[in-house]
């Protein structure tokens, strides 16, 4: 490492609370979606029209790879072209719909609000800014953009029966692709701004807990941006690159991996623990499940960081890959996976090299410079735990196992117990019975074997008869006899 | 977004999946109906095994009472000519013991109610996240039928407890039988003894030196006879000194140990 204040830095924590405070920003958007909030709080004519110019640049037409039509700039003159009205001035034909160019938002404000809303660390300003940016804009023909309706981009991809051709399915996903990356890590940087500002406002410096694998020049890059001398998204567009870069070499260059081992102290902070309690933790740390089986094997120590980003990289691709393929029907995956391993489109670079490139860019940057590391390690132990019933299944089995075996060995030796004891009283008492009456005959009377059946008898319970003999007896009999019953 | 790109192809093994996690609820409430049946059931083992112990220990004080009140009155007036007879009471003290032991036996252990617990909403995104919407719906049945299970493990301990606690009132009452069939035959040879005493002394007179060997032998029997039912009528059913009520006391314990774990799992 060049920097050696920087290194002993990196080596500690870094302090995301030193970014810039946003004063008395107004968090949380505005929960009702309709016309008016829409038209006053997050569309943007402005945006769009600018857009539409930026396309354009100085020409009246532009061929829309999605559509394969020549578009107008103005609708007006798409419909004198395409001869809307006839001589009398009634409309005739809606041709002219076909090559009339509209701004579009790919990912549309209703879906997106529907899911913004509940994020708590965003405001409608916010929202608007992202929404409108120009990732998510793309020119559409007036007809299309009216038959789409509420359909997804994905669900007209896959439509077979569409008018789009394969190429312009492939743009449309490539667009799609660009775009919703670019919102998520928007939103998250977003997020991430307005939380560390809530901790400035109260809270000490914020720690987190990474073992997500930093280059050194993605060390120094967040340092930067923690000490305001770069923008956060300045900082995770650099770093983002850099990794990039090393992936699509092949990793030949040896990277320095720097981990930084601060920790989150979460239990003190209110913020994180609403973030992770929050109906929207899913989606701050949506991005990151991108990645999130090669952080668990790296946290679990099973792959070095080198071989996290180089995964991250490989993986980005194909899953970019695997959506295009598989959005677009089984028929011609077949294609696509040519076209995705080696074809060029025109002007474009391949798509695995550029769409990956940007998407893959995007997400390290946001994963990095993010509370999602210190979401990503939370959920991954919360998630080992989540199975944690079947270890208390299992030992409530065993025990169960343990307790009726022992209960019936100890009933059955009860029992056993209980039968010797009773076969004893019984013969005993019959025996001596037996005896007793025999002696006690007249014709063959004996006063012993009566007396000594007596006291067997009596020697179940531990006593005696009273007189063994005839001298005992008499020799009581001026006492009074004591009974107790 | 994203991972909405995804979710076509997982549509069917979600289907598959929500269908199961509605089958193991199903099996869960079965269970959990079943455990309390058989814990139920546990209760009235114990219950009836009660009743009939009670109605046998009822019958030893019957045939008690009857000696009490008829026979031994009889021996005191008969034998009491010859030699001066005290008669001490001890009823009321026998019964108690009685009444206590049986009572500690009633009481089975309160099992407790193992309840699915619920996912806190963390484990519910990290389940949706790392395992998906489908799985952690199957995860929650899982939940509800490992806690219906074990439900039914605690129930299947008690109720071995139970059939324990019903053997040792089989044993109680075959004790109770026993001494009630002895008391009965003593009582036989007490009465015909005492019909013997009278005959001798209104043959032979109140001076007990002049009678014979014979005659002597047959006062003596008496006597012994009597005092042998006093000792037999004091002896309780439920021997607290004795093997019987050792091997007893230790089986219930270890039942009551288990039971108390089981609780304390269950509870975690």
């Amino acid at each position: 490492m060049s920097n050696k204040k920087d290194s002993d830095i990196s080596d500690s924590f870094v302090p995301i609370s030193i970014l810039k405070p946003v004063a008395n920003k107004k968090l949380g958007i505005t929960q009702e979606y309709n016309k008016e909030n829409r038209d006053k709080l997050w569309d943007s004519q402005k945006g769009k029209t600018e857009y539409k110019e930026k396309i354009f640049e100085n020409r009246q037409t532009y061929h829309d790879p999605i559509s394969g039509e020549v578009l107008h700039k103005s609708q007006k003159a798409a419909q004198n072209k395409y001869h809307m009205k006839n001589k009398q001035g009634e409309n005739v034909s809606s041709t002219w719909a076909n090559h009339s160019a509209e701004t579009d938002h790919i990912n549309a404000l209703k879906d997106v609000h529907n899911i913004a809303k509940h994020n708590p660390f965003l405001t409608d300003a916010d929202f608007k800014e992202v929404m409108n940016s120009e990732e998510n804009y793309r020119i559409l023909p007036k007809s299309l953009n009216t038959a789409k309706g509420d359909k997804s981009d994905w669900q007209l991809i896959a439509d077979k029966d569409s008018d789009i051709s394969l190429e312009g399915k492939l743009y449309m996903a490539k667009e799609k692709v660009i775009a919703d990356v670019t919102l998520q890590s928007k939103f998250a940087t977003k997020t991430a701004q307005n939380i560390g500002n809530e901790f400035v406002s109260g809270a000490t410096d914020t720690l987190v807990n990474s073992v997500i694998p930093l280059t050194a020049e993605a060390v120094r890059k967040m340092i930067h941006a923690a000490q305001g001398k770069q923008s956060l998204e300045e900082a995770a567009s650099d770093i983002g690159k850099a990794a990039v870069n090393v992936a699509v070499a092949g990793g030949v260059n040896k990277l320095l991996v720097d981990v930084i081992s601060a920790q989150t102290n979460s239990n003190q902070s209110k913020i994180l623990n609403n973030i992770v309690n929050s109906g929207e933790f899913s989606k701050i740390i949506a991005v990151a499940t991108i990645v999130q089986e090669s952080a668990a094997k790296y946290i679990n120590g099973e792959i070095t960081g080198e071989e996290f980003v180089e995964e991250v990289g490989e993986k980005g691709i194909s899953m970019v890959a695997g959506m295009i393929g598989g959005q677009v029907g089984q028929e011609i995956g077949g294609i696509i996976g040519a076209i995705i391993g080696s074809a060029v489109l025109p002007g474009a670079g391949t798509v695995s090299g550029y769409v990956a490139g940007e998407a893959i860019g995007r997400v390290l940057g946001t994963i990095i410079t993010t509370v999602a590391c210190s979401a990503i390690v939370s959920f991954f132990h919360t998630s080992k735990h989540l199975e944690d019933y079947k270890l208390k299944d299992y030992q409530i089995r065993k025990l169960e196992s343990e307790a009726l075996k022992e209960i019936e060995k100890q009933r059955n030796e009860f029992h056993h117990i209980v039968e010797h004891q009773y076969k004893i009283w019984d013969d005993t008492i019959m025996n001596n019975f037996n005896q007793i009456i025999t002696c006690a005959c007249k014709e063959t009377f004996n006063l012993q074997g009566v007396t000594s059946g007596l006291a067997n008898i009596l020697s179940l319970f531990g006593k005696d008869v009273a007189f063994k003999n005839l001298t005992e007896y008499e020799s009581q009999l001026d006492m009074p006899l004591t009974l107790s019953f | 977004m994203i991972i909405e790109g995804l979710a076509i192809g997982a549509l069917i093994n979600t289907v598959y999946n929500l269908n199961k996690a509605v089958e193991m609820d199903e099996r869960a409430l079965k269970k959990y109906a079943k455990a309390f049946e058989q814990h139920e059931e546990a209760e009235l083992l114990v219950k009836r095994k009660a009743e009939y112990t009670d109605k046998r220990l009822s019958n030893v004080a019957k045939k008690k009472r009857a000696i009490i009140q008829n026979t031994v009155p009889r021996f005191t007036k008969v034998y009491g000519q010859i030699q001066k007879v005290n008669v001490q009471n001890k009823a009321e003290k026998r019964e108690i013991i009685l009444k206590n032991s049986t009572e500690r036996l009633s009481v089975l252990n309160a099992i407790s109610i193992s309840v699915k617990k619920e996912f806190t909403d963390k484990e519910f995104v990290c389940g949706l996240i790392t395992k998906g919407f489908a799985r952690t719906m199957v995860m929650d049945s899982e939940k509800y039928l490992s806690a219906a299970n074990n439900q039914m493990r605690a129930s299947n301990v008690v109720y071995s407890q139970a059939q324990s606690i019903g053997e040792i009132y089989d044993a109680i009452a075959g004790r109770a039988d026993r001494i009630a069939k002895l008391l009965m035959a003593m009582n036989a040879l007490f009465v015909k003894s005492i019909t013997e005493t009278e005959r001798v002394i209104t043959t032979n007179g109140l001076d007990v030196r002049r009678y014979s060997e014979y005659d002597k032998g047959i006062l003596m029997t008496c006597v012994n006879i009597a005092v042998a039912m006093s000792d037999i009528i004091d002896v309780p059913v439920v021997d607290e000194d004795g093997v019987l009520c050792d091997s007893a006391l230790k089986m219930i314990e270890t039942g009551e140990q288990y039971i108390k774990q089981m609780n304390s799992l269950i509870e975690s």
